[in-house]
């Protein structure tokens, strides 16, 4: 089936902005990581290098499927002709 | 008095702030006079030789990512000679300038590896560590240096939109062709951060990962390999007499997890490859759109660059620290799984 030239870029732009929706569960994801150490550091601020160290590699996780999403969004901005 | 006062007010009005603003001033006649531009986004590495027939490997050519790479490699080679330098002398004087940036970073992540790890493997994972931490953080700020992804070849392009070409002195520049029209050319650049590329963040997770397996292998024996294929409770099954539903079920569950521990280990390296090629391959695209949209912005897009470099380079360490200890530990007591246990 053939599509029209605009039709298919439209739909390409369209697709990369869904793709983004994805990042609503990384920004959950870290919002629940950072509340968390912090609590923790507020109980028992002694503790707060080994809660970071923790925090960051469990924001890091969050964050890959954001980054994820932003890559299937800049694929088919930039390189999917 | 007075005068010491004097000195010291004079020294604190210095020669680099004055360089800073000159350079400010610099940058906006020059965004005035040449207008930044989008950068051309390629999301593979672009060769910068001809493509030459290796028997084993193929076809190869240096792309500019490898370049990238190799400058690294010797920046990092000479600051480990300057290191070496620093301290032939010996002595227990504290150590000065970049024998200092690294004890400190050293020191840092030594004690990170023995608090995570526990002293017995710590000596045994820092090398690894250590060098992935330290050589992907340094591609990682490479991308902030100015000439990355900005200088290099032009070529004609006869599809697609490029720019057209304006004489600045001896070289040229790419500017915005003019209104309704579509330039011809477009630019490989000479150097470009090197984790934009999908083969260095892949090659630097499957050693991480490799190594995981052999730590694995040297922690746990050949029982390590029962993680992915547990066939203990099946072999039990036949010398039960009587089987109950658990007896039946449970072999098959282990097998199926065996399988799952196998997809995981794959899929630990492509989450590897893809966080670090996202971050900064995003990172990189971001700076370049954000330069050519709006002229300052882009300086605290920069302090952004800088620590999401720095972030990237010790999450990955820090996950391969992880995996390696996760492969030390699941298996030191793990034949004990009694599956009186599971009723």
């Amino acid at each position: 089936m053939e599509f029209n030239e605009f039709f298919v870029s439209g739909m390409r732009l369209l697709a990369a902005g869904l793709a983004m929706v994805g990042t609503i569960g990384a920004g959950l994801g870290i919002g629940l990581a950072g509340s968390g150490a912090v609590q923790g550091i507020a109980r028992n601020p002694d503790a707060a290098g080994t809660i970071q160290v923790n925090m960051i590699l469990a924001a890091a996780f969050a964050e890959a499927v954001a980054i994820y999403s932003l890559l299937v969004a800049l694929v088919l901005v930039f390189a999917a002709g | 008095m007075a005068e010491v006062a004097e000195v010291k007010g004079k020294r604190r009005v210095g020669f680099k702030r004055w360089l800073i603003l000159g350079f400010i001033i610099l940058e906006i006649i020059l965004a005035g006079l040449y207008p930044p531009i989008p950068p051309a986004v390629e999301l593979a590495a672009e060769p910068l030789t001809d493509t030459v027939s290796i028997p084993i490997l193929g076809d190869v050519a240096l792309t500019n990512t490898i370049l990238t790479v190799f400058i690294a490699d010797i920046l990092l080679i000479l600051a480990a000679i300057a290191v070496y330098r620093a301290y032939q002398g010996g002595g227990l004087q504290a150590p000065r300038g970049i024998a200092g940036v690294f004890e400190m970073i050293v020191e840092a992540m030594y004690n990170l590896v023995q608090s995570v790890a526990g002293s017995k493997w710590a000596r045994t994972f820092f090398p690894l560590v250590g060098t992935i931490l330290i050589l992907v953080l340094t591609v990682n700020f490479m991308k902030l240096l100015p000439g990355m992804e900005s200088i290099g070849f032009v070529h004609e392009i006869h599809e697609g939109e490029g720019y057209d070409l304006q004489a600045f002195g001896p070289v040229s520049i790419l500017a915005e062709p003019a209104e309704g029209e579509t330039g011809h050319y477009n630019i490989i650049p000479w150097f470009r951060p090197a984790s934009t590329d999908l083969n260095f963040t892949l090659s630097i997770a499957l050693v991480a990962m490799i190594s995981v397996q052999i730590i694995g292998l040297r922690a746990g024996g050949i029982g390590y390999f029962e993680k992915f294929a547990n066939f203990r409770n099946f072999i039990k099954m036949w010398a039960r007499e009587k089987l109950g539903a658990f007896d039946i079920l449970m072999p098959f569950i282990d097998i199926f997890i065996g399988i799952l521990e196998l997809i995981a280990e794959f899929a630990r390296i492509i989450s590897f490859t893809f966080r670090l090629f996202g971050s900064m391959f995003a990172g990189a695209v971001l700076l370049g759109v954000v330069g050519s949209l709006f002229l300052f912005v882009q300086t605290g897009f920069l302090f952004l660059e800088i620590f999401f470099g720095g972030v990237q380079a010790f999450v990955f360490a820090m996950l391969t620290l992880v995996f390696l200890t996760m492969a030390t530990q699941t298996h030191g007591g793990g034949g004990h799984e009694e599956p009186h246990e599971a009723h």
